[in-house]
């Protein structure tokens, strides 16, 4: 796993294939923190009327890494919270979590808040895009948001 | 001067990177330029992304108006779509 992380509270990293979900823990705990909340993203097995069999996910690394650490620490600027969050490289199968957030605050508001705006802000702003593919293995690219500065 | 730009997500539907010829004092948005001619004959189905796509070096997104100054590798970068 590539990592960035910062005492600040937050971790976030890029994994090669499917996120593991048992990680998350240790980055978040805090006894001062009485709220956990969690967000796996997971491969589907449709999407817009198609059959989908998996996902290959583009990643360009050291801006992703950059856009992601950028994300994270605008939201602990902002937030009382500890935040993690990782995202694959390459290919995840249906049912397999593609992205992994976790958010714990000292009561739920925050947490809940936190683990939505990351994921509603990564999915706009970090450099990842996807290659999904059919059973049939056929393959299309999916369309995106713009990330151009001007 | 050449400059290569590697491709990403769809992108790589077309090549694994582009290599254009532009003058020396150029700016991104004379790649994007030679981009939009080479696209028009090869792949004219892709210049709606190209004109969203943003050019990065290492990891720095530019400006149409950045110039390119001792510059030979970008990146294109289509609309993103992660999660």
């Amino acid at each position: 796993m590539r990592i960035t992380q910062s005492e600040d509270g937050w971790f976030c990293g890029l994994v090669d294939g499917p996120c593991p979900t048992d990680q998350w823990l240790v980055h978040v705990e805090d006894p001062g923190h009485g709220a956990i909340n969690t967000f796996y993203g997971v491969v589907r097995n449709h999407n817009e009327g198609q059959a989908a069999a998996s996902v290959d996910y583009d990643v360009h690394e050291g801006l992703a890494l950059k856009a992601l650490a950028a994300l994270c620490t605008e939201i602990v600027a902002s937030l009382p919270v500890r935040l993690y969050v990782i995202h694959s490289c390459g290919m995840v199968a249906v049912g397999e979590a593609s992205v992994v957030i976790a958010a714990s605050s000292a009561h739920r508001a925050e947490a809940f808040e936190a683990t939505r705006r990351c994921i509603d802000q990564l999915k706009i702003r970090v450099p990842i895009w996807k290659r999904e593919i059919a059973p049939d293995q056929s393959d299309r690219w999916l369309d995106g948001h713009t990330i151009r500065v001007d | 001067m050449q400059i290569r730009v590697m491709a990403l997500g769809v992108f790589r539907t077309v090549a694994a990177e582009f290599v254009v010829d532009i003058r020396d004092d150029a700016c991104v948005s004379d790649v994007r330029e030679a981009l939009e001619s080479r696209l028009s004959v090869e792949s004219p189905g892709m210049l709606d992304t190209l004109a969203r796509s943003a050019f990065a070096q290492d990891d720095m997104v530019l400006k149409d108006s950045d110039p390119l100054i001792e510059v030979d590798c970008l990146s294109i970068l289509p609309p993103v779509a992660g999660g």
